[in-house]
C-alpha cells in the first residue's frame, strides 16, 4: 500500500488490488471475551469459534491496511461461512479490491474476502465501503 | 437432524457504551468513533457509534440459536446497515422465515432499535437437514 494520507490511500485502491494476506487465531479465552461482549451465550461455542467474529477481524485488518478516513461508513456485508473454525486454529484472510466506483460525490468500494486455513477454504465475504465528504455521510446513510 | 425449518425467536440485547467498549477491545476494533473521543464527539453523531459488526452479531446470534454449529457450517448472510446505533440503545434482532428450498431455510433478518429505527435488514439462510 502506497503511504500518505489515509484518504488518499482509500482513493488509490484499484479494481484487483490485492491487500496482504495476514492471520487471524482465536484461543478459547478470546472467543469467550467476544462472546460476553456480544451477550451470546457460549453454547454453541465450546469447540468452534463463532463464525462472525473472524470476520469482524477480517474487517479489522482491512481497515488497519487500508486507513479509516473520515466519513467512511460500513454500509453493507455479505458472508458465507463454509466450515467450522476450532478455537486456536489460525485463518488466512486474502482480501481483494472488487470494485471502486465513485456514486454522488461518494467513493464506494467493494472488497472481497476469503478466509482459509491450512487445511480448507472456510469462508467468503463482501464489504461494501462508502467514502464520503463528512459533510454528506448523513445523506448517504 | 431437524425435517422443518426451526422458528427463531428473536434477540433483544442492550447495546451500551460499557459493552460497545467490550466489544471494541474483543474484536480489536478501537476506531475512536466507536469510543468516548474528540472523534466521536465531533462526528455528525455528537457521540460514539456502536461498532456495525456488533449489531451484526445479534443477527448472527439468532441465527446459531437456530442452528447451532451448523450456522458455521454452510451459513450465510448479506445485510445493509440502514442507520447507526447509538447508545445506549436496546436492539432486537430478529429473523422471520421466508421459504425453504432443498433443506435450505431462508429468512429475512432486521435489527431495529427500542424508538422503532431500523439499524440492519438483510436475508440469511442456512441448511437445517
Amino acid at each position: 500500500m502506497p503511504d500518505g494520507d489515509l484518504a488518499d490511500v482509500m482513493a488509490s485502491l484499484e479494481r484487483g488490488d490485492e491487500l496482504e494476506r495476514f492471520n487471524v487465531c482465536l484461543t478459547s479465552e478470546d472467543v469467550v471475551a467476544y462472546l460476553m461482549a456480544t451477550g451470546e451465550s457460549p453454547a454453541n461455542w465450546s469447540t468452534a469459534t463463532p463464525p462472525l467474529v473472524i470476520g469482524a477481524l477480517a474487517l479489522g485488518g482491512l481497515m488497519e491496511r487500508t486507513g479509516i478516513p473520515e466519513g467512511l461508513l460500513h454500509t453493507g456485508q455479505e458472508f458465507e461461512f463454509l466450515h467450522p473454525v476450532a478455537h486456536g486454529e489460525s485463518v488466512e484472510v486474502r482480501i481483494s479490491v472488487a470494485s471502486v466506483s465513485v456514486r454522488r460525490r461518494a467513493l464506494v468500494i467493494v472488497f472481497e474476502i476469503e478466509l482459509h486455513t491450512a487445511e480448507q477454504h472456510v469462508g467468503t465475504g463482501r464489504t461494501n465501503i462508502i467514502v464520503a465528504p463528512a459533510e454528506e455521510t448523513e445523506v448517504l446513510l | 437432524m431437524n425435517s422443518e425449518a426451526p422458528v427463531i425467536e428473536p434477540v433483544i440485547r442492550l447495546i451500551d457504551q460499557a459493552r460497545v467498549n467490550e466489544y471494541a477491545r474483543a474484536a480489536h476494533d478501537m476506531n475512536p468513533l466507536h469510543l468516548e473521543s474528540p472523534e466521536a464527539a465531533g462526528s455528525q453523531f455528537g457521540k460514539p457509534i456502536a461498532h456495525g459488526m456488533l449489531v451484526l452479531a445479534l443477527v448472527s446470534e439468532v441465527m446459531a440459536s437456530g442452528f447451532g454449529e451448523r450456522w458455521a457450517a454452510g451459513g450465510y448472510l448479506k445485510v445493509r446497515w440502514r442507520a447507526p446505533a447509538i447508545p445506549p440503545v436496546t436492539v432486537t434482532a430478529s429473523a422471520e422465515l421466508k421459504r425453504t428450498d432443498g433443506g435450505v431455510a431462508t429468512y429475512d433478518v432486521a435489527c431495529t432499535a427500542d424508538d422503532g429505527t431500523v439499524l440492519l435488514t438483510g436475508t440469511a439462510r442456512a441448511s437445517y437437514e
